[in-house]
């Protein structure tokens, strides 16, 4: 018997519904580093909630088989003991904390273990300063970067002394600094500590060299599996090379109509994630926003669809963005949102097409040409079925559509290609080229998938030290 | 003063200047309230905001009751538009004596709330600027489809819950993550006791407060 | 979760309905202004109270959504109670009388769902709960706002704006937004 036994283990969130794993075995030992990939969306989430017991307490039915750790039933455990064997770092950093700050999050943990009060004050200066928390414990998670949070989350989790730590795509949100700090400290957590350590995330540039071993999860066959020594290399391969094989772009004509242009320019929550002295983005190109994760990407698609406020001057067509109506600005120039979610205002796929097209500008799209775009996109003969169960990659591609068709001559588009398999992906590309190149749209993209992305783009803009510049390569 | 018993007396008070009709009941309460604002280094704002803020419900509910109560009770009149400043200052004793974090800590403790109450609530609370901007998001978008929604469009709370639906079960999942069972025994960190004298002082505050309500003054 | 109603409270829920509660708070705060204007508009008249008693549906609906999106016995009073409390701290106008009111609005919504023995939560329970908050609230106002002492003519038309306003609001409104969700199916799976 190992550390942790999965056995026949088969989880569905609806009963006689869709299942997500299925009659899974595996097995975990003490002491590794372990490093869980997979599409977006497959199940990597629900395993880990499965494995600390978070589910079926909460959601879903356990259909068959069980979870040993260290010989004990996950299911037959209370909370309590659950929280002091296995804990879960979650993949959102702000939607984790009960408490105000750093500091009272960990006496909330501490207290809820019954810990004795006069041992929290040592307990938790010695898990702030592991994790380099210890300056900002006393700041208000609200005021944190994504990465600050996630350094918080791994001091709680310190804090529980757990054996096991689960890792739900921790980084999504996280500057590459702080990356690299908390694999550090998790690796240490390893080596030094003998804490068993498993992560799931489909990005797996850096862990080549910090994992014991690579599992798999395969949304044909629902289960995971251990990746052998030649699969395991050309996982690694992949991202490698991903990051690589950077292609020749323009740089603009500087004399190019301008859509956007900054002055003195400062935009972020608390600290300036961004400030920029002078930039231009031009009209009637595509694109492509590239830059580490957390270091403001999203906040300037915020600022200049107006979600948010900003330092300096912003313009668009010379026009000062503060002072124009939402009204009317926001269909000219729009956002297609990061969670397709936020996009939809019905209910079915029908209504949701049939808002779209009646709301459609001059130059929107014809009846027959969203027709064939559903047929193409694969989305045809889904009329009826609820928005929000479609799988994420449908909602992405529907997001994407709905967007399109209403003829919006400038669109702004956050992370478009997540949940999308190559395919969807240069279709999607496809409509975008078209925009711009017969319809004479504008469009910026962020993305953190860059292949094949060259072909499309025009312009390739990169965000770095709180700087934007163009690119000659991508 | 501990939170449980102040909001304890604070309520009771409350409670009975809904019936009472005795100006100088709700005058009483306004100077208690000031005194305890002096005391407690109130800013001028705060004496402002205190001073305006129930001035237009005063005047409304002075203005019905001088043209349409049955006999036109100018001192009724007067009783109902002090009122609505003595509740202002009531809320205003209780919030200038402790924290919100505090009071949910000593209902706890002290009053023995259950703990999924006292927690629940307090993590919900950390979400006000998210849901703020959630809103933002909800109008924003609306706009970018080419639909205006107002407070009365069913879209607004519905996509405003579809969002606290998952915000709701990432923070149980979270703090039960955190090791936090429901109503389960916890230690604390922070002890809140009820010293004695509290005991005796909300006894003869209440005690006086009868006697202002009770009396034969106007 | 199984068939049989399951009436205890769990963690998911208490936030839900506090997030809720400051949603609502968020949506409505403009109302406020309205409120004031209509106020400032209707004082010297002296008909200030209608203006009251025209929004009122709006601090009322937190109840019937309550009772709606989680279906246990006296989770209206309760939607209520918390609702008030998140008003209470984020400042709300009335202070430590908004708690009180909120204990008051919750009991009347709730009664109609109980006089439905909590078995149906559709345009007839929530009618029957707009009517019964209306009689709750506004005996209570009859003392505490000192209704008692207008003409009849004015307490009978106080009582029908009322009851228009909270039916449209906690009954028309709830149930618009309680049919989003049910056909979205993203209420709690079974």
């Amino acid at each position: 018997m190992s550390y942790i036994d999965v056995t026949d283990l088969t989880f569905s969130y609806v009963q006689g519904g869709q299942q997500i794993l299925q009659d899974q075995q595996l097995r975990f030992d003490q002491g590794t580093f372990n490093v869980l990939t997979g599409p977006s969306g497959s199940g990597k989430s629900t395993f880990l909630r499965l494995l600390c017991g978070l589910f079926p307490q909460f959601t879903g039915h356990l259909l068959a088989g069980k979870i040993l750790l260290d010989g004990q039933d996950v299911g037959q455990m209370s909370v309590t003991q659950r929280a002091r064997k296995i804990a879960l770092l979650f993949q959102v950093p702000s939607e984790q904390f009960a408490m105000p700050t750093p500091r009272e999050e960990l006496v909330f943990t501490l207290e809820n273990l019954r810990t004795d009060p006069a041992e929290i004050p040592t307990r938790l200066e010695r898990v702030l300063a592991f994790t380099g928390t210890t300056q900002f414990a006393d700041r208000k998670f609200t005021t944190l970067s994504g990465g600050e949070q996630q350094r918080a989350a791994l001091s709680v989790i310190l804090a529980l002394d757990a054996d096991i730590i689960l890792l739900d795509e921790p980084f999504a949100n996280v500057d590459p600094q702080t990356r690299a700090f908390l694999l550090k400290r998790l690796a240490a957590l390893v080596s030094e500590q003998g804490k068993t350590v498993i992560i799931s995330d489909h990005d797996l540039t850096d862990y080549q060299f910090v994992a014991d071993y690579l599992y798999v999860l395969d949304p044909a066959k629902k289960q995971i599996h251990l990746a052998d020594p030649a699969e395991r290399a050309q996982r690694f391969k992949a991202f490698d090379q991903q990051k690589h094989q950077a292609v020749a772009v323009d740089l603009p004509q500087k004399d190019g109509p301008v859509e956007f242009a900054l002055h003195d320019f400062a935009t972020g929550y608390q600290q300036n994630l961004l400030s920029q002295k002078q930039f231009q983005l031009f009209q009637g190109h595509l694109t492509v926003f590239t830059g580490p994760n957390g270091v403001g990407k999203s906040t300037l698609f915020n600022a200049i669809a107006k979600l948010q406020g900003y330092r300096g001057s912003l313009t668009w067509h010379e026009q000062e963005i503060a002072k124009l109506k939402a009204k009317h600005y926001n269909r000219k120039v729009a956002l297609v949102f990061q969670n397709p979610v936020s996009q939809f205002m019905q209910v079915t796929v029908k209504e949701e097409l049939e808002l779209s097209l009646k709301n459609r500008l001059a130059n929107g799209w014809t009846k027959d040409q969203v027709q064939a775009a559903l047929v193409d996109l694969d989305l045809a003969g889904r009329q009826e079925q609820v928005v929000y169960q479609l799988s994420e990659g449908q909602k992405r591609k529907l997001q994407i559509l709905l967007m399109l068709l209403l003829g919006v001559p400038t669109l702004l588009l956050d992370e478009p290609l997540t949940g999308l398999d190559l395919v969807s992906a240069n279709k999607i590309m496809g409509y975008l080229q078209r925009a711009v190149k017969t319809e004479g749209k504008t469009v910026i993209m962020i993305s953190h998938q860059l292949t094949n992305l060259a072909q499309y783009a025009d312009y390739h803009i990169k965000l770095d030290h709180k700087e934007l510049s163009y690119e000659a390569t991508l | 003063m501990n939170p449980t018993v102040l909001l304890a007396v604070v309520l009771v008070c409350g409670i009975e200047l809904s019936f009472a009709r005795v100006i100088t009941a709700n005058l009483l309460v306004i100077i208690v309230g000031v005194v305890v604002l002096v005391y407690k280094h109130a800013g001028w704002r705060t004496y402002l905001r205190l001073l305006l803020v129930p001035l237009l419900p005063a005047l409304g509910v002075w203005f019905s009751m001088a043209y349409f109560a049955v006999d036109h009770q100018l001192h009724y009149a007067w009783v109902l538009a002090t009122r609505i400043y003595a509740y202002s200052f009531l809320g205003a004793i209780f919030t200038f004596s402790t924290t919100v974090s505090r009071t949910l800590a000593s209902l706890e403790q002290n009053a023995h709330l259950p703990t999924t109450f006292v927690y629940g609530m307090l993590a919900a609370l950390n979400f006000v600027p998210k849901i703020r901007s959630e809103v933002t998001t909800i109008k924003a978008s609306a706009q970018m489809r080419g639909i205006t929604l107002h407070f009365w469009s069913p879209q607004l709370m519905f996509k405003g819950i579809l969002a606290a639906l998952k915000w709701s079960e990432s923070l149980a999942e979270a703090m039960t993550s955190h090791g936090f069972a429901e109503n389960q025994p916890r230690t604390h960190y922070l002890v809140i006791q009820i010293p004695k004298w509290n005991y005796f002082a909300a006894i003869l505050t209440l005690a006086i407060f009868q006697i202002f309500i009770f009396s034969a003054w106007p | 979760m199984n068939k049989t109603r399951n009436n205890a409270w769990h963690l998911r829920d208490v936030i839900l309905l506090t997030l809720v509660a400051i949603l609502t708070g968020v949506l409505y705060f403009g109302v406020v202004f309205l409120y004031n204007a209509l106020s400032v508009a209707l004082t010297p008249l002296g008909l200030a109270p209608f203006g009251n008693d025209l929004i009122l549906g709006l601090w009322t609906l937190a109840a019937p959504l309550a009772a709606c999106l989680l279906q246990k016995i006296g989770s209206a009073t309760i939607g209520e109670i918390l609702a008030s409390a998140v008003e209470a701290i984020m400042g709300g106008q009335w202070g430590i009388s908004t708690l009180i009111s909120g204990f008051i609005q919750g009991i009347g919504s709730e009664l109609g769902f109980t006089f439905t023995a909590y078995k149906r939560y559709d345009m007839v329970s929530l009618s029957l709960s707009a009517l019964t908050t209306t009689i709750v609230t506004f005996t209570w106002d009859l003392f505490q706002q000192g209704y008692a002492a207008y003409h009849l003519w004015m307490i009978i038309a106080l009582f029908f704006t009322r009851l228009l306003s909270i039916w449209l609001f906690g009954a028309l409104l709830v149930h618009a937004v309680v049919k989003l969700l049910e056909r979205s199916h993203m209420l709690r799976a079974e």
